[in-house]
């Protein structure tokens, strides 16, 4: 087994949000991440996971030591987070949709300023190679604020592989890009992975894009971890799957059948949609057959890690998945 | 005691120094409004002067604005870098690589003597040809003068970033205002005695009055009480250190209470 370079104990977040008021101040208290547990593996990429509110962004700002956590630890390359952050910081590194690089330095300054927080060896030869390694050395004299978001994006990630980080963040890093520019970016991450065996934190809305990445997911809901699976295995919890299809004759009878077997069925234009558990599609096409209900162009599709986060975000469930 | 990360402090200030090549607001944060008050209170001062005080007005006026621009520079200095990465929305970015506080404050304080020895050799330059004004004629004085000045400005700057990393954005327009309740009390353009008793009291608590003071005995070719710059020396180290203390106080707050993501 690969051993763990990051493992989370007991980690909660609990902010306390102070109204004041000439009486007194009120003080409300929300529990944003809620004792939750987990290791990453050497070399793992790991998706955290879940609606918003759920503690995600928390849980990776606790990691990076930009949020203190109530209570619980942090050790990350087998050092305590609190007391060995700089040391532990040489070797992360972090890339988020959300945060910017000064937008009036161009590409080449950004990442040669970048390269000597980190304290990296001959800056200016790495910063060649990252922007080889990114396809950035058309653009490197191009400010920040010139780029598209394509491109900006492009270039948070090559800030983020500049140290040859062994531990890196990655929150939402293809939010708000195109799909061609999302694939790019990526292909990028495969790449480096393949590479380097970075070890990965990953959050994104698009379950596509975790299934395609994450070896392993962790789903948290209202602070708590719910579930931790590859994304295969969570997919598989959801034990309904969809089968599609375009009646020619026999609507009614179909309608029937769904009713007696309590599935559930949609229609919607020229196409109707079954709901229906994995194991009774058998059972569901041979009453097709009996009740002489024809139709053309069905297709099955299994559950996905989409189903799986759509059905435990709307539940709002609690530990009861997994 | 933590090992510095010298190639970090040079980082922060190599990026703001790129900047600086392209933003028009740094050069007219560094020269422009000096020059304004310059002009402005050179001009007063040239009028004022025909009524024959028996002192050198001008120097009172002119030496009174460059040295306050050395407190305001200093603090503004102090400021500028952090408030310019939280505008960026590159604060995470910053403290998510091995920087610290520590660091920061020391390519801040190295940034902003780099800034205000430019901006004070312009305005020196400024004052002689326009008023005849030469500021070496301070003589050895001018170096504890700018020490104090200086070590003031920092002062107000780090409480100024304390409250800002603390409380965000809601509490800038204080934050700029907190150095000019210091003004009445720094006695830039009359001497402390003019004030009230308890505005006195007030003024000898604050390093810069002595400062202040001592160039208006220069001016008037009288003795410079060395004593009193000792004590503004003091004054300075003791609200420094207390100063320092605060902004880290206020960024272990700042990191509890998630306001560093805030600020971003």
């Amino acid at each position: 087994m690969k051993k763990s370079i990051v493992k989370v104990r007991n980690l909660t977040k609990v902010f306390v949000s102070g109204k004041f008021s000439l009486r007194r101040t009120k003080k409300e208290k929300v529990t944003a991440v809620d004792g939750i547990s987990f290791d990453i593996h050497e070399g793992e990429i790991l998706g955290l996971l879940g609606p918003n509110g759920a503690g995600k962004t928390t849980t990776i700002q606790m990691i990076l030591g930009l949020i203190t956590p109530t209570s619980g630890t942090i050790s990350v390359f087998g050092k305590n987070l609190e007391n060995k952050r700089k040391e532990i910081l040489k070797q992360v590194n972090f890339s988020s949709t959300y945060t910017h690089l000064p937008w009036n330095l161009t590409i080449w300054e950004n990442l040669y300023v970048q390269a000597l927080l980190y304290a990296i060896e001959n800056p200016k030869e790495r910063v060649a190679e990252i922007l080889k390694l990114f396809s950035l050395e058309s653009k490197k004299n191009k400010e920040v604020n010139e780029l598209s978001s394509g491109w900006t994006t492009r270039l948070n990630m090559a800030k983020s592989f500049l140290n040859n980080p062994r531990f890196l963040l990655l929150d939402e890093p293809t939010a708000s890009l195109d799909p061609e520019s999302a694939e790019s970016i990526r292909e990028h991450i495969r790449k480096i992975r393949r590479k380097y065996q970075t070890t990965i934190l990953f959050t994104s809305h698009n379950m596509a894009e975790v299934e395609d990445i994450c070896d392993r997911v962790i789903f948290l809901n209202l602070g708590k971890i719910i579930a931790r699976d590859t994304p295969e295995g969570l997919a598989k919890r959801i034990k309904i799957s969809r089968v599609e299809m375009m009646i020619v004759d026999g609507l009614k009878r179909l309608r029937s059948i769904v009713r007696e077997n309590k599935w559930q069925v949609q229609v919607s234009g020229r196409f109707t949609t079954v709901k229906i558990p994995e194991a009774d599609i058998p059972k569901f096409l041979n009453m097709l057959s009996e009740k002489k209900v024809s139709y053309m162009e069905i297709s099955i599709e299994k559950p996905t890690l989409q189903d799986f986060f759509l059905l435990t975000a709307s539940a709002r469930m609690r530990p009861s998945i997994g | 005691m933590e090992e510095i990360n010298w190639s970090g402090v040079k980082g922060i200030i190599v990026r703001h120094m790129f900047a600086w090549r392209r933003d028009l607001d740094r050069l007219v944060d560094a020269f422009w409004w000096a020059t304004v008050d310059l002009v402005f209170w050179g001009l007063t001062s040239r009028y004022v002067e025909q009524y024959n005080l028996g002192f050198d007005i001008v120097a009172v006026f002119i030496g009174g604005i460059i040295f306050w621009s050395v407190i305001i520079g200093s603090q503004r200095d102090i400021n500028m870098p952090l408030l310019d990465e939280a505008w960026n929305r590159n604060l995470i970015n910053l403290f998510t690589t091995p920087i610290s506080l520590v660091e920061m404050v020391i390519a801040t304080v190295l940034l902003g003597l780099l800034k205000l020895t430019m901006t004070m050799t312009f305005l020196s330059l400024l004052a002689f040809l326009l008023y005849k004004y030469n500021i070496l004629s301070n003589g050895f004085y001018i170096l504890p003068f700018f020490a104090n000045l200086i070590l003031m400005g920092w002062t107000v700057g780090f409480i100024i970033d304390g409250l800002i990393l603390r409380y965000g954005y809601k509490i800038q327009a204080f934050a700029w205002a907190l150095i000019f309740v210091i003004y009445p009390f720094a006695a830039v353009i009359y001497p402390v005695g003019v004030l009230p008793k308890w505005a006195q009291v007030i003024s000898r608590l604050v390093p810069a009055s002595y400062v202040f003071e001592n160039m208006r005995r220069i001016i008037s070719h009288e003795t410079v009480n060395f004593n009193e710059l000792v004590i503004s020396f003091l004054l300075n180290v003791l609200y420094l250190t207390l100063a320092i203390i605060f902004l880290k106080r206020m960024f272990r707050q700042a990191l509890k209470l998630g306001k560093l993501i805030k600020l971003n």
